[in-house]
């Protein structure tokens, strides 16, 4: 999973259900942390202001 | 952070970064990384400081990042020069109303197109000061569970647990929200007669407009007549700023809970901001933030940060109730003989709303967690 396969990620995930490994891999949640800085969008609310 | 030389620090995703006002009032979301050897830069949550100093070797930088002292500089390397040691900064930031968003990605779509709806949203609390402005600036409720980040994540727009995760808060007996100012009574989500979910807390909606973002429509917790000395009083200030007519719209009850995928939300009932921080997979920091709204009397304030710490202190009635069922869920998925998280409950009853431009379903269905992991394949599948 690290060295990632998209394919295999996609498997995790169904229409009504998701597999528990979303919640509880160490390798899916890597690859979390390191979509955060590769995948758009990722942010975090902070107040400048 | 009003003034220059005001920082705070956080982290994005796990990486730290600081915020700094600029002397020209910019602001900029830097590393917090040293550039020589690797040391944080600033260690405290927030503070003031005209320059950011390396307790490790001294380095010395800018609040706009730019390094500008090396001690003892003669002993730095043929060709060094400062101006390629500057903090490293988030390659992408947006702000909207006083609210800063990073990104730690150098390309993607654009902070508006992200955000998109979501703005409304973050109006819906901001115009509530009659400055127009928030300060988060009363403390915060900060505390870590064992549990994955995106339990939270998933049960700020989760109705489905109310009546249960926190009956003793919703139910008839359980009135912690009669502690709201200007409310005379508590919530009766449970019809303690029938013992079962009040009708009405059945019709509660729930929203999504893409990029995993969404909101609850207001509850039975909230009728929108609320009087008190202090809530009057705020009434009247709003009121001389913005009209009556227009007061009245910001404080007729509209939104519950507001997600800001991945990992912010707004609470419209008992005002505040949740940022949510992954630490390890079964390992998560939240920190709850009051809300003072600026303008507003300070008695008025006052009650909106006592009930926050009714309701989501980490000695609450309410958030602790959560953190209960996430820690035991996570407990639970070490299971390894059913694989599988059900999030069925309302696949294909979604509905389109167009005079919200949104895809509306019960509140207490789980089109709202559906649409989060269809966003987080999105990022997953760009990371794979």
């Amino acid at each position: 999973m690290r060295n990632g396969h998209a394919n295999e990620i996609a498997k995790l995930i169904e229409p009504g259900r998701v597999h528990r490994r979303v919640y509880s891999d160490p390798d899916v949640f890597a690859l979390e942390m390191s979509a955060s800085s590769a995948a758009p969008g990722c942010s975090s609310g902070i107040r400048a202001r | 952070m009003t003034n220059p030389g005001d920082y705070i620090t956080t982290e994005l995703g796990r990486q730290p970064v600081i915020m700094t006002r600029h002397r020209d009032g910019s602001v900029h979301v830097l590393l917090n990384r040293c550039t020589h050897r690797g040391a944080k830069v600033v260690n405290e949550r927030s503070g003031h400081a005209p320059r950011l100093v390396c307790c490790y070797h001294g380095w010395t930088y800018d609040t706009d990042g730019r390094l500008t002292n090396v001690p003892v500089p003669e002993g730095c390397g043929e060709g060094f020069d400062k101006a390629n040691f500057g903090l490293a900064r988030a390659p992408r930031t947006g702000e909207y109303r006083g609210f800063v968003f990073a990104s730690l990605a150098a390309t993607g779509p654009s902070f508006e197109d992200h955000i998109g709806a979501m703005k409304g949203n973050i109006d819906d609390l901001v115009d509530r000061a009659p400055d127009g402005e928030l300060a988060l600036d009363a403390g915060m409720h900060r505390y870590v569970y064992n549990g994955n980040w995106k339990l939270q994540v998933e049960n700020v727009l989760d109705s489905y647990h109310v009546p249960f995760g926190h009956a003793s808060t919703v139910n008839k007996q359980g009135v912690q929200f009669a502690r709201r100012e200007g409310d005379q009574k508590g919530a009766a989500v449970i019809e303690t007669e029938k013992k079962q979910t009040a009708t009405t807390w059945n019709d509660r909606k729930s929203f999504i407009v893409g990029n995993g973002h969404g909101w609850t429509s207001n509850t039975t917790l909230d009728d929108g007549k609320r009087s008190s000395p202090a809530f009057d009083a705020y009434r009247k200030v709003l009121a001389a700023k913005v009209g009556a007519e227009r007061a009245a719209q910001i404080l007729t009850p509209r939104l519950h809970n507001s997600l800001i995928y991945p990992n912010m939300s707004i609470m419209g009932l008992n005002i505040h901001v949740r940022v949510i921080k992954p630490i390890a997979v079964d390992r998560t920091e939240v920190t709850i933030y009051p809300i003072r709204l600026v303008g507003a009397p300070a008695a008025m304030n006052f009650g909106n940060i006592r009930l926050l710490n009714v309701t989501h202190s980490a000695a609450s009635f309410v958030q602790t109730d959560d953190l209960e069922s996430f820690v035991r869920t996570q407990k639970g998925l070490h299971s390894t003989l059913t694989d599988w998280v059900d999030i069925s409950r309302g696949l294909g009853a979604e509905e389109p709303d167009r005079e919200l431009n949104a895809t509306r379903g019960l509140a207490t269905h789980e089109m709202v967690v559906r649409a989060q992991f269809k966003a987080w394949l999105g990022y997953m599948r760009e990371a794979a």
